[in-house]
C-alpha cells in the first residue's frame, strides 16, 4: 500500500467520520430562503393555557407577498412556536431575524419573566430586539388585526421605530436594555404603544371599518419584571430630558390671549447637582434643565417671547414634576437617576446607609427648567 | 529534540496567542463581569504584570537548558529522573484533562450557538479525531499554522469591536472608583488562568527554538493581547452590562448574535464559532503534543512512540464523552474546578520543580 493511498484513506475515514458523528450534516436539512417564514414580528400574552404567541411576517417574507399572521397558545413560550410551527404546512418557521417583541398589557402586569428567560436561553432571538407594550390590549389583537392584506404589524412598528429614532418622547428599549435596567435599578421603562384606527383610506379591503395601525404612546414602566404603570406622551419628554435622550419633538403653550403656539425642542440637557450634609448624606436634589427650542406655528404672530419662554418652562417642569412623582409613588428609580449621580459621587453614594434606592421615595427634589427660544421659523412675523 | 522539528520565537508566540483564545474567551467576558462588575475590562488589564512576571519567570527557568536539553530533561534533572518522571506524567495527565475538558466546552458551544440537533456526546469525536491527527506530528507544524491563521481571529476579534461601538453605553462601563480596586484585583484572577495556561505551553515547547530570541517579544506579546482582551470585555460589558453578561455562559458569542453589519448582514455568530474552532483544534493538539512529550520519560519510549500517541489522542475524547453530562456539573467544572487546577498546576507545580532543582543545586 502506498503512501498516497494511506493518506487518502485517512482523509475519507476522517471526513466520514466528521459528517456522521456532528450531527450538524446530516440531520439538519438545508433549507431554501423561499421556503422559509420569515417572522419578524412576535406577540405575547398570557392565556389559560399558560402563554398564547402571535406572529406576524412581513410583507417582503413568503412566495405571495403578504404578511401571514399566526397564533398558537401552549404552556410555554417554546411550546406554543412548536404548535405554531406544527400548524403550517407549505412553509417552515423561521424565528432568528424577529425584529420586534409585542407584550399584551395583561401579560405584562402579569411579568414577563417567561419572555426574558427564552430570549436569554434559546439563543433564537437577538437580544437587542426591542420590546414594545401594548396598552389595554392583547398582544395578539395587534398582531393579527394591523394592516390590510399588503401591510401588516411589522411595517407598524418598523414606522414607529425609526419614527423614535429621532423624537424626544420616546425611546424603543431592546431585551438587553430592560434586562440591564431590571437587574441593575429593579425597574426598568419600556416603549408603550397603543391601537389606532389607521388614517390611511384603505379602498381595497371594502370593510366598513378603517384599519387598525399602532402609535407611540410613552412608556411602560416595569418594576421588577412587572408593569406598574405608564407615562403618556407629553411625560415622556420629560423622561427624554431626564436620561439625556432628548429629541425633537413638539409641545403646545398657549400665548397672552390663550392662542396655541406649538413649539419645536431640538435639544436640552439636565444637570443634577446633589446637596451632602456634614456626615455625607444626601439631603437633597436639585435638577437643572436647559432646553432650546423654535416656534413652529404661532397664527397671531404677536406673542412676546419672554412669555412664551416662561410658558415653555413652566410646562416642562411641571411634566418633570408629575415623572418624578410618580417615580417616587411607585418606588422605582426608573429615570436611573441613581447612576447619573454615581458619575459625579459614586464614593459618597455607595457610602450611604441606607442607599439611594430606600431613600429615593422621601427625598426632596427641586426641578428649574432654563428655556431658550433658538430660532422664530422662517419668518420674523406672524401670517 | 530533531533538528527538522525546530521554529521561531514568532512562530511560538502566534501559537501561544492561538492558545490563549480559547480559554479567553470561554472565562473572560462573563467572570471578569461577575468579579470586578463594570470594572471588568480594567481587570483585564490589571492581570498583566503578574501575567508579565509569570512570564519573565518561565522565561528564566527555560533558559537555565544547558544545549540540546529538552523541558523533560531539565524537569528530571531538577527533581531527580524518578521524580521527575512522576511529576511530569501528573501534569502530563492534567493537560490531557485539559484537553478532553476543551473538547468538551467546544462541542457545548457548538451545540448551543449552531448546532442544536447535534449530540454533546459525539460531537467531540470528529473534533478530537482531526486534532489527534496534528497532535501526533510535530509543534513546528502547529507553529505554522497558528502563524496563518492568528491574523483571521485577531481580525474578527477587532471587526466585532468595531461593529460594537454603536451598541457601547458609557454607564455600563463609568463610573471605577478607589472602591472597586479589591473588585479588579479579584477580576484579574480568570486573565491570568488564561495567560497561565498558554504561557505554561511555550514553557513546554521552548526546547524547540531555534535560536533563544529576546524575552521583550514576549512581553509585547502578551501587552497586546491584553489590550485587545480588554477592548474585548470592554465591548462586551459596555454593550450588555455587566449584569447581563456576568449571567450569559458565552457573552461574547451573545454580543456577535446582536450584531448588524452594514445595516444588511446580520446573525454570523454561526460563522464566528465555526472559526473558533481553529482555536481548539492548536489547543488540541499542542496540550496533546506535550502530554506525549512529558509521559515519554516515564513510559521509557520516544515521544513519537506509536503507543503514546495512542493513548495521549484517545484520552481527550474518552474524558469529553463522560465529563459531566448534566449542565450544573459542567458549569461548575467550567468556572470553578478546571480553572482551580489550572491556576494550581501553573502557580505552584512548575514554580515548586524550579525552587527543589535550586534547592538541590542542580539548577
Amino acid at each position: 500500500m502506498n503512501l498516497l493511498f494511506r493518506r487518502s484513506l485517512c482523509a475519507l475515514i476522517i471526513i466520514i467520520v466528521c459528517v456522521s458523528l456532528g450531527g450538524c450534516g446530516l440531520r439538519q436539512q438545508a433549507r431554501e430562503v423561499e421556503q422559509l417564514l420569515v417572522i419578524e414580528t412576535l406577540g405575547f400574552d398570557r392565556s389559560a393555557q399558560g402563554v398564547r404567541l402571535s406572529m406576524a411576517s412581513s410583507s417582503s417574507s413568503g412566495t405571495d407577498g403578504q404578511p401571514r399572521r399566526l397564533q398558537g397558545e401552549a404552556a410555554s413560550v417554546t411550546a406554543a412556536i412548536e404548535c405554531i410551527r406544527a400548524s403550517i404546512s407549505e412553509e417552515e418557521l423561521f424565528c432568528p431575524h424577529v425584529g420586534h417583541l409585542l407584550v399584551g398589557e395583561a401579560a405584562a402586569r402579569r411579568g414577563l419573566a417567561p419572555l426574558l428567560d427564552y430570549i436569554t436561553r434559546a439563543g433564537e432571538l437577538r437580544l437587542s430586539v426591542p420590546i414594545y407594550v401594548l396598552r389595554e390590549r392583547e398582544a395578539c389583537e395587534a398582531v393579527l388585526r394591523v394592516g390590510n392584506a399588503q401591510h401588516g404589524i411589522c411595517d407598524a412598528l418598523r414606522s414607529v421605530d425609526s419614527d423614535l429614532r429621532t423624537r424626544g418622547d420616546g425611546h424603543t428599549v431592546s431585551a438587553a436594555e430592560l434586562m440591564r435596567d431590571l437587574a441593575r435599578r429593579g425597574s426598568a421603562l419600556l416603549c408603550a404603544v397603543e391601537l389606532q384606527p389607521s388614517s390611511e383610506n384603505d379602498q381595497s379591503a371594502g370593510a366598513d371599518e378603517p384599519p387598525l395601525t399602532v402609535v407611540a404612546a410613552g412608556y411602560a414602566v416595569c418594576r421588577d419584571g412587572r408593569l406598574i404603570g405608564y407615562l403618556d406622551r407629553e411625560q415622556a419628554i420629560a423622561v427624554g430630558l431626564l436620561c439625556g435622550q432628548s429629541g425633537l419633538c413638539e409641545i403646545v403653550v398657549n400665548d397672552q390671549a390663550g392662542l396655541p403656539v406649538t413649539l419645536h425642542l431640538t435639544g436640552g440637557s439636565t444637570a443634577l447637582h446633589p446637596s451632602w450634609d456634614a456626615q455625607g448624606e444626601l439631603i437633597s436634589l436639585e435638577l437643572q434643565i436647559e432646553v432650546q427650542a423654535q416656534i413652529r406655528e404661532d397664527a397671531a404672530g404677536a406673542t412676546e417671547l419672554y412669555y412664551l419662554r416662561g410658558m415653555l418652562e413652566r410646562t416642562l417642569a411641571e411634566q418633570v414634576r408629575q415623572v418624578l412623582c410618580l417615580s417616587k409613588q411607585w418606588e422605582a428609580d426608573f429615570l436611573g437617576l441613581e447612576e447619573q449621580l454615581s458619575l459625579r459621587a459614586s464614593e459618597r453614594l455607595g457610602a450611604m446607609e441606607p442607599g439611594f434606592a430606600e431613600r429615593w421615595a422621601s427625598l426632596p427634589v427641586t426641578v428649574s427648567v432654563s428655556a431658550t427660544l433658538t430660532g422664530l421659523g422662517d419668518t420674523e412675523g406672524g401670517a | 529534540m530533531k533538528a527538522q522539528d525546530r521554529f521561531s520565537l514568532n512562530q511560538l508566540l502566534a501559537l501561544c496567542s492561538m492558545l490563549v483564545l480559547t480559554p479567553a474567551l470561554r472565562l473572560l467576558p462573563g467572570a471578569s463581569a461577575r468579579l470586578a462588575g463594570r470594572a471588568g475590562w480594567l481587570s483585564v488589564l490589571t492581570a498583566l504584570p503578574f501575567v508579565a512576571a509569570y512570564a519573565a519567570f518561565l522565561w528564566h527557568f527555560q533558559s537555565l537548558r544547558l544545549s540540546d536539553e529538552t523541558l523533560p530533561s531539565l524537569w528530571q534533572r531538577a527533581l531527580g529522573a524518578r521524580v521527575g518522571a512522576l511529576t511530569l506524567a501528573a501534569a502530563a495527565l492534567w493537560l490531557l484533562f485539559y484537553a478532553g475538558f476543551t473538547l468538551r466546552a467546544g462541542a457545548e458551544r457548538l451545540v448551543t450557538t449552531v448546532f442544536p440537533l447535534a449530540s454533546r456526546r459525539t460531537l467531540p469525536l470528529p473534533l478530537a479525531l482531526i486534532a489527534a491527527v496534528a497532535g501526533a506530528g510535530e509543534a513546528r507544524r502547529l507553529c505554522r499554522v497558528a502563524k496563518l491563521v492568528l491574523p483571521l481571529l485577531i481580525g474578527t476579534i477587532l471587526l466585532t469591536l468595531a461593529f460594537s461601538l454603536p451598541e457601547l453605553h458609557k454607564a455600563n462601563l463609568l463610573p471605577l472608583g478607589l472602591r472597586a480596586f479589591p473588585r479588579v484585583l479579584r477580576g484579574s484572577l480568570p486573565t491570568f488562568d488564561a495567560a497561565a495556561l498558554a504561557l505554561s505551553c511555550l514553557f513546554f515547547l521552548s526546547d524547540g527554538l531555534t535560536a533563544p530570541g529576546r524575552r521583550s517579544s514576549v512581553f509585547i506579546r502578551i501587552a497586546l493581547l491584553g489590550i485587545l482582551m480588554s477592548l474585548l470585555v470592554a465591548a462586551v460589558i459596555g454593550a450588555l452590562g455587566h449584569e447581563l453578561a456576568g449571567s450569559l455562559t458565552r457573552p461574547y458569542f451573545t454580543l456577535v448574535r446582536t450584531l448588524v453589519f452594514f445595516y444588511s448582514l446580520e446573525r454570523i455568530e454561526a460563522l464566528i464559532v465555526a472559526l473558533w474552532l481553529f482555536a481548539d483544534f492548536l489547543l488540541l493538539a499542542t496540550l496533546m503534543l506535550i502530554a506525549r512529550r512529558c509521559l515519554a520519560p516515564l513510559w521509557k519510549r520516544p515521544a513519537d512512540s506509536p503507543w503514546l500517541k495512542l493513548l495521549c489522542g484517545a484520552l481527550p475524547p474518552l474524558l469529553a464523552v463522560l465529563l459531566a453530562p448534566e449542565a450544573e456539573a459542567y458549569a461548575q467544572l467550567s468556572r470553578q474546578i478546571v480553572p482551580a487546577v489550572n491556576l494550581v498546576v501553573c502557580l505552584l507545580m512548575i514554580p515548586g520543580v524550579y525552587v527543589v532543582g535550586r534547592l538541590r543545586k542542580r539548577l
